[in-house]
């Protein structure tokens, strides 16, 4: 036994705080929680002291002249965390706006006490903390005696062994100069940055004594539920997909030529990027593979970066959406994270039970996300497949281009290397013809045809030939025939 | 003549679940948040009482208080008691339009006053 104290992790009740902090709150600490108005500090305080306050452990939470008291719990109340049972009995809200107004920090600080005796809290939030520290700043007794209140306050509140919470409008710049946040044991800070019109929020631990915690900017979104932080990890592989099967099952396409060139079809759990310029066919493939699924009894997840209308005129799409067999998911935002979209795409697979996903397509999934995910495509593509890949869903996605024969490309911003399986789709003209053609160009861990082989997009879907092109050099854009014409 | 006294011989409608409401809001929404529900409520009653006095300068609950009681003594008898009730009313319909019928119920509950939140929200929308 080494002696040495053990600090007890608290849970937050925030979805993804808790890994952000190294495991949770530690308990009796005195966290700083900061940021602009607007921000999220009061929701976030909110939900902490909802999730952690019982009956056994009683939460007092202070207002003082940030937002007035009505109003919060006007707004507060609209969360699903905000239990109404547990205000009074668990939660006791004080306010200490006129004690402040005396400008008397030994008075508010008695006034504290004075609750936290009566109420006997094992949780303390003081909101909003920047009120008191200007309240200093124009007079009264000084930030030496604001520091004293401090530490007092935190010294005080260690010695009652209560969590103790400090909420304020700081920004970055307040922090670097202001000596009182040195007090603090943790300091979270919140922000919600604007680039191009859209606004992404963010949430960062500054400090967090004796726990490693994690550091660097992590997106958080506020909803009906409150604040959900999405670190920036990948989330583990499930158990069950740890092994690897000796002959995998084959997912089939929903187009027989394609499924021969896959050697039975793609692998179940890969993703396959289907590479083509516009015209070619990628939405009509997807719409097969679905309908695969369904025919199989499988549920399908659909998400559309098209223009809103053109599925609409996708009669056999519309189909499977009406029949429920297919979900299919469009946002009507502009300022889409990448966060919000996994979220999505969670919920319709876990809620479905859907196996098979489409997504149509990446290259226009760049008009709809904000800024800072449109600037890594690359990223914000890899995550959501290894988003799919993790749930063990079999994906098609589709990917355009400009068609630039004879460069042959396989997809934007090297996305390809992202995808299990890559199916190059393309064009070539042929004796007075534009002529369509595809191959596989990979299959990880998986044995594929090399064949070149035309196809046509018929009234029955994508009729894919039955055997390789007699044309040589195709892809070079200067085609000759091998044999004789068919 | 005291407000004790007058109270005595006049026998207004009592104060004290006024004051349960001060103690138990005040230390919730301020002294400011009190005096400001309150003088809305008084400005609301239909129709006007002009012999409740509304002074900017009562900052504190305790003065306001105060002056209600020496309204209310001062006032007839029936009068002053429904003025009474319809201020209390009106106090809890401003309330609850702010924070909700549930938590409005909640937050009364230790005051033993207002059980008319429900009621109250329901009128206040129509």
């Amino acid at each position: 036994m080494s002696g040495k104290v053990t600090l007890e992790k608290l849970s937050t009740g925030v979805p993804g705080l808790d890994v952000l902090l190294g495991g949770g709150l530690s308990e009796y600490s005195f966290t700083l929680i900061a940021g602009a108005p607007g921000s999220g500090k009061t929701t976030l305080a909110h939900q902490i002291m909802f999730s952690l306050a019982s009956a056994q452990r009683r939460a007092l939470f202070f207002t003082v002249l940030g937002e007035p008291p009505l109003k919060m719990l006007r707004y507060q109340q609209q969360f699903s965390f905000f239990d109404m049972d547990k205000v009074g009995p668990a939660i006791r809200y004080v306010n200490l706006a006129d004690d402040l107004r005396a400008g008397d920090f030994s008075g508010v600080l008695e006034r504290i006490m004075r609750e936290v005796e009566d109420f006997g809290p094992s949780l303390v939030f003081v909101d909003s903390f920047r009120s008191v520290v200007q309240t200093a700043r124009t007079g009264n007794e000084g930030l030496w005696d604001l520091q004293h209140f401090v530490q007092e306050l935190g010294s005080r509140m260690a010695t009652w062994q209560a969590t103790t919470f400090l909420i304020g409008e700081y920004t970055q710049a307040d922090v670097d100069a202001n000596p009182i946040i040195t007090v603090a044991d943790g300091m979270i800070a919140l922000s919600h940055n604007l680039d191009e019109d859209a606004v992404v929020r963010k949430i960062r631990i500054i400090k967090m004594r004796g726990q490693a915690h994690l550091a660097g900017a992590h997106t958080l979104r506020i909803t009906d539920d409150g604040i959900r932080i999405y670190p920036r990890l990948l989330s583990p592989i499930p158990e069950a997909y740890r092994s690897v099967a000796a002959a995998p099952e084959r997912v089939s396409m929903g187009v027989d030529g394609l499924d021969d060139l896959l050697h039975g079809g793609l692998p179940r759990g890969h993703t396959l990027l289907a590479s083509g310029p516009t015209g070619i066919g990628k939405t009509i493939l997807g719409t097969r593979f679905l309908q695969a699924g369904v025919a199989r009894g499988e549920k399908g997840v659909a998400v559309f970066f098209e223009k809103h209308t053109a599925r609409l005129h996708n009669a056999e799409l519309v189909q499977m959406v009406q029949d429920g067999q297919v979900t299919v998911l469009d946002s009507l935002s502009l300022s889409l994270s990448v966060e919000e979209l996994l979220d999505q795409l969670t919920d319709a697979i876990e809620r479905t039970g859907a196996t098979r996903v489409v997504i149509d397509s990446l290259s226009e999934i760049d008009l709809y996300l904000a800024p800072e995910f449109r600037n890594d495509l690359r990223l914000s593509v890899f995550r959501t497949l290894t988003l799919l890949a993790r749930r063990g869903v079999t994906a098609l996605v589709t990917v355009g281009y400009d068609d630039n024969s004879p460069n042959w490309r396989f997809s934007i911003d090297n996305l390809c290397f992202l995808a299990d399986a890559v199916l190059s789709m393309r064009f070539a003209e042929v004796e007075g013809h534009i002529c369509k053609f595809l191959t596989v160009i990979k299959v990880r861990g998986s044995d594929h045809s090399n064949e070149l082989r035309g196809y046509r997009i018929t009234d029955k879907g994508i009729e894919v030939d039955p055997e390789r092109t007699n044309l040589d050099a195709l892809m070079s854009g200067f085609p000759t025939r091998r044999g004789p014409h068919p | 003549m005291t407000p004790a006294a007058a109270r005595a011989a006049h026998a207004g409608p009592p104060i004290e679940p006024w004051s349960r409401l001060g103690r138990q809001l005040v230390p919730l929404i301020g002294e400011g948040g009190f005096v400001a529900l309150f003088t809305r409520s008084a400005r609301l009653l239909n129709p006007p009482r002009p012999w409740l006095t509304v002074d900017p300068a009562r900052k504190t609950s305790a003065q306001l208080l105060l002056a209600l009681e020496r309204d209310l003594v001062r006032a007839d008898r029936a009068q002053a008691a429904a003025a009474h009730d319809e201020l209390m009313d009106a106090f809890v319909r401003q309330l609850t339009a702010l924070i909700g019928p549930a938590l409005t119920e909640r937050l009364l509950a230790d005051a033993g006053a207002g059980k008319t939140g429900h009621k109250n929200q329901e009128e206040h929308k129509e």
